[in-house]
């Protein structure tokens, strides 16, 4: 390359017929769902949290700040002071060792180096250990290395224990928030049979044994922690998906709300039983579950399906039309590609109801986002409505 | 995109934001916060989806970006984009998401707590096709290759900025996203194949 010449970027993704879409449908798709004033209220709370926490510690922690400093200012001067008392049975001043032996060996007992006495424990042993040996005569080296032993074995036994096993690091507590599951206990570690090798439930269910699955899904269900909050929600996929079983299904998520009021995967699983409530024909139930659901924070991030699925069973019901339109409506103001389905179900809705301008205008938006399954059969509405070919204006 | 000009902390801010605002949100008011949190938000929200971070671990996630830049926005000199810099929190928040979890899936898996593969496929958000697709190609690149990936590809930016972002020369970037883009591919035709 020369000089100040600058190759191009590559072209991107974006202009490939195949990927461009895909990529944006992902896009939308990543962009939706995002309660930002539910963030920002939990972001608030913690950072009040946060600065109350800090402002209490500064109060409290003052004054033992200034005290500990003291102590710590006066415990290195008496370590200073034990050290100089210490050194005189190491090496080459053993000989002055000696003197300053016998002038210690003169005071009265009691009458030692403050520190030794505060300090107690080990290091009273060891200035026990060094006043009797430079209690001796002049020592030669030897009584030098068995003062030293006898200081180091003093030592050993009581700070052994400071050097004990490193204790495991406690979860944080926003680590309930997060995707890793809570550190098993010992017992619960313990009590999992170790010898045996899992079965593969999943392996089961692929190779088409949806009974076996189901079996080994049930069986690892009855254990506890993460493993059965996630085989009872893969044992409700099961029975729901492949078994065609939804009772079946929303009793294992029934089960798992009662077994796991705050587990990890309760969002889903709420989600899932409005799906199966609706899907059994229960759609009272359905639709003040889900009204329930969109008034949490978690349900709300899942807003665009909520009213999807609320307006799907008002739908169902000929003279709640109005009711469907208007939740798709909600879905719709969400984006996304679950906004764009909306807007699709919205513009049959109006369709039904003779507001043939409205439909016109969903079916448009629908046809707007690149990408969207039902395009060519919105296309031939659309012509059909700007045509002006209206068949009673009951099309659902 | 608004590149801001180097300066005062002010002038940081004030690519972004306005002025009164940006001045507002160094006094500490809590307004001039919202509405910096409610344009930064959505950004750094979709763009730690795509960096792979799970959607029990992005709302812990979020809030330690938005922290970190609460923090430090006193100190940033402003020769740089907001989000170029909301990046970066990112893509180290993301890290630092990942190596949590890693450790702890390998502590459950050395108390023999959790079978050898994920039980739930993708319990997340939105399942829908597509979506899965891309999430299922962009979970075989590397790490590095896939924050290039998404920057590029995903929230188009410029080849240079991208580097400013990930601190690595351009020429390095493009062999990444050369990387990237050939393992996404390559996934994204699996996908195709299999059922």
């Amino acid at each position: 390359m020369k000089g100040d010449a600058h190759p191009p970027d590559p072209e991107r993704f974006e202009h490939d017929p195949a990927l461009g879409p895909l990529l944006e449908q992902a896009n939308a798709e990543y962009a939706a769902g995002l309660d930002e004033a539910t963030a920002f209220r939990r972001l608030s709370e913690r950072l009040e949290t946060r600065a109350a926490r800090r402002g209490r510690w500064q109060r409290v922690a003052r004054g033992p700040v200034f005290a500990l400093a003291a102590i710590a200012l006066a415990a290195l001067a008496w370590e200073r002071s034990a050290e100089r008392a210490q050194t005189v049975v190491f090496g080459p001043e053993l000989a002055r060792a000696g003197a300053r032996a016998e002038a210690s060996a003169a005071t009265p007992a009691g009458q030692g180096p403050p520190a030794a006495g505060a300090r107690g424990g080990w290091q009273s042993e060891a200035t026990d250990a060094r006043q009797a040996t430079t209690q001796d005569e002049p020592a030669p080296p030897r009584g030098a290395r068995a003062a030293k032993t006898a200081l180091d074995s003093a030592l050993k036994p009581e700070r052994a224990p400071r050097l004990g096993p490193a204790q495991p690091a406690k979860p944080r507590a926003s680590d309930s928030l997060v995707s890793a599951p809570p550190a098993p206990a010992a017992p619960v570690a313990a009590a999992v049979p170790e010898s045996e090798p899992r079965e593969d439930c999943l392996a089961h269910a692929r190779q088409g044994r949806a009974q076996a699955a189901e079996h080994c899904f049930g069986e690892r269900a009855a254990g506890s922690g993460l493993g059965a909050e996630m085989a009872l929600y893969e044992l409700a996929r099961l029975r729901r998906d492949v078994l065609r079983d939804a009772t079946g299904a929303l009793a294992a998520l029934g089960e798992y709300r009662a077994r796991f009021p705050r587990g990890s995967l309760r969002n889903e699983v709420d989600l899932s039983r409005v799906e199966l409530l609706a899907e059994l024909g229960r759609g009272a139930q359905a639709l003040s579950e889900s009204a329930a659901l969109l008034d949490t924070a978690s349900g709300r991030e899942r807003a665009a399906e909520l009213h999807v699925l609320r307006g799907n069973i008002y739908r169902r019901d000929p003279n709640a039309l109005q009711a469907a339109a208007d939740e798709y409506a909600q879905a719709e103001a969400r984006g996304g590609a679950r906004g764009a389905e909306a807007s699709r179900l919205r513009g049959d809705c109006l369709e039904a109801l003779g507001d043939i301008a409205g439909a016109l205008q969903a079916y448009r938006r629908y046809a707007n986002v690149p990408g969207q399954p039902h395009a060519a059969e919105v296309s031939r509405q659309i012509e059909r409505l700007s045509a002006g070919v209206h068949e009673g204006g009951s099309q659902p | 995109m608004v590149r801001a000009a180097s300066g005062s902390l002010v002038e940081v801010a004030v690519s972004a934001v306005p002025a009164p605002h940006a001045l507002r949100c160094l006094e500490g008011d809590l307004g001039a916060w919202r509405q910096l949190h409610r344009q930064y938000f959505p950004i750094a929200a979709a763009f730690l989806r795509k960096l792979g971070v799970d959607e029990r671990d992005r709302e812990d996630a979020c809030q330690e970006v938005f922290l970190q830049m609460f923090r430090y926005l006193a100190r940033f000199r402003g020769e740089a984009d907001p989000k170029t810099w909301l990046y970066r929190l990112c893509i180290t928040q993301a890290r630092r998401v990942r190596r949590r979890n890693k450790l702890a899936h390998t502590l459950h898996r050395v108390l023999a707590f959790l079978p050898g593969e994920s039980l739930v496929s993708s319990p997340s958000f939105s399942e829908r096709a597509a979506q899965r697709r891309i999430r299922a190609a962009l979970a075989q690149l590397s790490e590095k290759e896939r924050s290039a990936f998404v920057l590029y590809e995903m929230e188009g930016l410029a080849g240079k900025q991208i580097a400013a972002i990930v601190g690595c020369k351009e020429a390095t970037l493009w062999r990444r996203l050369h990387d990237a883009r050939r393992s996404f591919c390559r996934a994204l035709a699996a996908s195709e194949v299999e059922p």
